[in-house]
């Protein structure tokens, strides 16, 4: 099974989640969580580390912290980590269906357990 | 047009996003608004790197262009320039409105673009600011002092970068210096053109006086002629003085002058009757010659005397004549000399009014430039101002704590006296009124309030400072009656005395209002080492990480260990006790800089 330091954060998705991040300040104003005060620091805070991400694993550590400090933020980290729980499971189903092909129908069990227990 | 995606993210339709795009970009829009119109462009334009930078200039709703005309209208030209005529700026204008200049561009590229986005000299500035700052707090000083340059100025740095406090705090001094009411110099501007109008009419007055006195000068000279031995006098006097004789002599020669012309007319017409017959009568012919003789002699009488006459005649005319121009110079000089008076006059009260237009323009441009310096060192106050209150506001944070525990105690107190007294110490530290200098009317200490209850503690001791406490800040709580009996009531004291000191010491630390000596003073009572004890106690409750170093590191386990370790020597580990003893109380302002216990426990 891949490992979340092993999915690379492309710059596609980089670019996706910097335009939600904008996206997610603009709500944060129009709803009055943030105000304009706030922006420099927040974007400030972005800058400072977005560049410096490599993997989905340090991304969800980022979002998570951005998501401490402004809640506004939290959406973008469940997505996230809503994408990858979704590759994980792909995965695993895939692993699944190869353990059940080849008989080793018990090991097949234990490891969809572990997807449903997670 | 925004994506799908982009839509279902917000939450907004199509028609609800560009709505709000329009409505950013009208020429109305609140800043609030026209920011988030340009992360909209950001992100249409599929650049979140454009609405990052957006986001680091959004906020300061600072409006440069009208900043720069402020400050153009504050320190508008009020001299006149000698060779133009025009208004100009005096030199020490020039000096103030550079010196606000500078202290409001840096602070608003500041606020606009972030403490990275500086110039060298200008993040220099800041940090001289912030430094002056932080080194008026003792502890500041000496955690500074104690620091290597690079590791100050990175302390100082990272504050300006990713405190959104201190930007804040910046940001509401800044708005206050650059949004109170404009200077006005209409006063000078009035003083000045009644100072102008008062040399003016100055001019017209000397010269008109001068005028007055030229004339005068030469009336008076004409009317001198006939003064002293000047020749006119002269021939005036003795004209004067032979006038009489002038007189006598004119009709007596007048007289004569009858007499003979009768007897020149009577020979006449005897030397007609003669003549007729005289030609053939020797006698009558010598009688003829004679009487001829005598008629010429009566002749050359009557022409002597009629020279006289005229001559006499002439002499008295002469002297009226000297007499009516003398009485003319003088009636005019008299006359030239209360004009002259006027002019002088009026002279004087010119040169009298333009003193006092000078004084009074003197008296405007004063108070102009009391008001440009206050404006000046607003500007240059910004940074100070909103640095120490961002400082201010942390004291009040840890104010906040000690606040919320005193309140559980209060409303669980069932005792009246004793739920007064603990509903005095939450309140009676702090002022949430405005003022001139607290115009939100937000919660502050009351340092004034600390510095006095200090005093009366150290100096009148915990029965004096309890009994004060007991009546109110506004001495109003209790009366005095009561509130020294409950002092003298052991009971009372034995549970409330150390709560009341050790809350006030927590309060006088953070109001940065305990210094080491202080803490010697009291480490030498009961009193004061048991306050002491109580309010590391309640710290330790509240914040259990921040004592526990600090017990580690004297090897106890309890606070009352740790005061008693403390209380029998001078120094431990390199650090003054005293010293020591106020960074268990608190940490002061030095939770502000970024510090840990570690630099509480730093020897200094």
């Amino acid at each position: 099974m891949r490992k979340n330091q092993d999915m690379p954060f492309t710059d596609e998705h980089k670019k996706e989640v910097e335009i939600n991040l904008v996206k997610a300040v603009i709500t944060g104003l129009e709803k009055d969580q943030l105000t304009e005060d706030g922006l420099p620091e927040i974007a400030d805070t972005i800058l400072a580390r977005i560049d410096t991400i490599t993997n989905q694993d340090q991304l969800a550590e980022f979002l998570t912290e951005l998501s401490a400090k402004w809640p506004i933020f939290e959406n973008i980290l469940h997505i996230e980590l809503g994408k990858v729980k979704s590759i994980k499971e792909k995965e695993v189903a895939r692993d699944v269906l190869n353990l059940a092909n080849s008989g080793n129908i018990e090991e097949a069990i234990r490891l969809a357990k572990t997807m449903t227990e997670s | 047009m925004p994506t799908t995606a982009q839509l279902s993210e917000t939450g907004l339709t199509a028609e609800a996003l560009l709505a709000q795009k329009k409505e950013g970009q009208a020429p109305g829009a609140t800043e609030k608004q026209k920011t988030i119109g340009k992360l909209q462009d950001a992100i249409a334009g599929d650049n979140p790197r454009e609405g990052y930078r957006v986001m680091k200039e959004a906020g300061s709703g600072i409006n440069t262009e009208e900043i720069k005309l402020r400050r153009s209208q504050d320190f508008a030209p009020r001299e006149r320039d000698a060779t133009t005529g025009e208004l100009k700026r005096t030199a020490a204008q020039e000096d103030r409105i550079d010196r606000v200049a500078t202290a409001e561009n840096i602070t608003s590229e500041y606020l606009q673009k972030g403490f990275a986005a500086l110039s060298d000299p200008d993040k220099d500035y800041l940090r001289a600011k912030v430094e002056a700052q932080i080194m008026q707090w003792p502890e500041g000083a000496k955690l500074f002092n104690s620091l290597p340059p690079a590791e100050r100025q990175a302390r100082i740095d990272r504050m300006l970068t990713t405190e959104g406090a201190v930007r804040h705090n910046i940001r509401e001094a800044f708005n206050e210096a650059t949004k109170v009411e404009a200077l006005d110099n209409k006063d000078v501007l009035t003083a000045l053109k009644k100072f102008e109008d008062s040399q003016a009419t100055l001019k017209v007055k000397e010269l008109e006086f001068n005028q007055a006195d030229a004339a005068f000068t030469k009336a008076f000279n004409a009317a001198d002629e006939f003064t002293g031995r000047r020749g006119k006098a002269v021939e005036l006097g003795k004209l004067q003085k032979s006038k009489d004789a002038l007189m006598q002599s004119l009709q007596a020669a007048k007289a004569e002058y009858a007499t003979l012309d009768a007897q020149h007319k009577l020979l006449d017409s005897e030397l007609k009757s003669i003549s007729g017959y005289a030609q053939n009568n020797q006698q009558a012919l010598d009688e003829a010659n004679r009487v001829r003789g005598e008629f010429d002699t009566q002749r050359q009488k009557i022409a002597k005397l009629g020279s006289d006459i005229g001559k006499a005649e002439a002499q008295l005319a002469r002297l009226e004549e000297l007499e009516a121009q003398k009485l003319e110079a003088e009636e005019k000089r008299d006359a030239l000399e209360i004009e002259r008076q006027k002019a002088e006059t009026a002279f004087q009260d010119a040169q009298r009014n333009k003193l006092d237009a000078q004084a009074s323009l003197k008296m405007a441009q004063d108070a102009q430039e009391v008001k440009e310096n206050a404006r000046v060192a607003a500007a240059e106050g910004i940074v100070d101002k909103g640095f120490g209150n961002y400082l201010d506001e942390g004291v009040m944070r840890g104010e906040e704590a000690r606040k919320a525990m005193q309140k559980a105690q209060m409303e669980k107190e069932t005792d009246d006296d004793k739920r007064a007294a603990r509903g005095e110490l939450l309140d009676r530290w702090s002022t949430d009124k405005r003022s001139l200098t607290n115009l939100k009317g937000e919660t502050k200490m009351d340092k004034k309030q600390v510095a006095a209850d200090k005093d009366l503690l150290m100096t009148g001791g915990p029965k004096e400072f309890v009994k004060k406490v007991l009546k109110g800040k506004d001495g109003g709580l209790m009366s005095d009656t009561r509130a020294q009996e409950l002092v003298n009531d052991p009971a009372f004291m034995a549970e409330m005395q150390n709560d009341i000191i050790g809350n006030f010491l927590s309060v006088a630390r953070e109001a940065n209002n305990l210094s080491a000596k202080d803490i010697l003073q009291l480490r030498k009572t009961d009193w004061g080492l048991a306050g002491i004890t109580k309010s590391i106690e309640m710290r330790q409750t509240n914040n259990p990480a921040e004592v526990q170093p600090f017990l580690d590191h004297l090897q106890v386990n309890t606070v009352a260990e740790a005061v008693a370790k403390l209380s029998g020597q001078d120094k431990i580990n390199g650090t003054d006790t005293s010293l020591f003893l106020l960074f268990l109380l608190g940490k002061g302002i030095l939770e502000l800089f970024g510090s840990t216990s570690k630099d509480a426990l730093r020897p200094l």
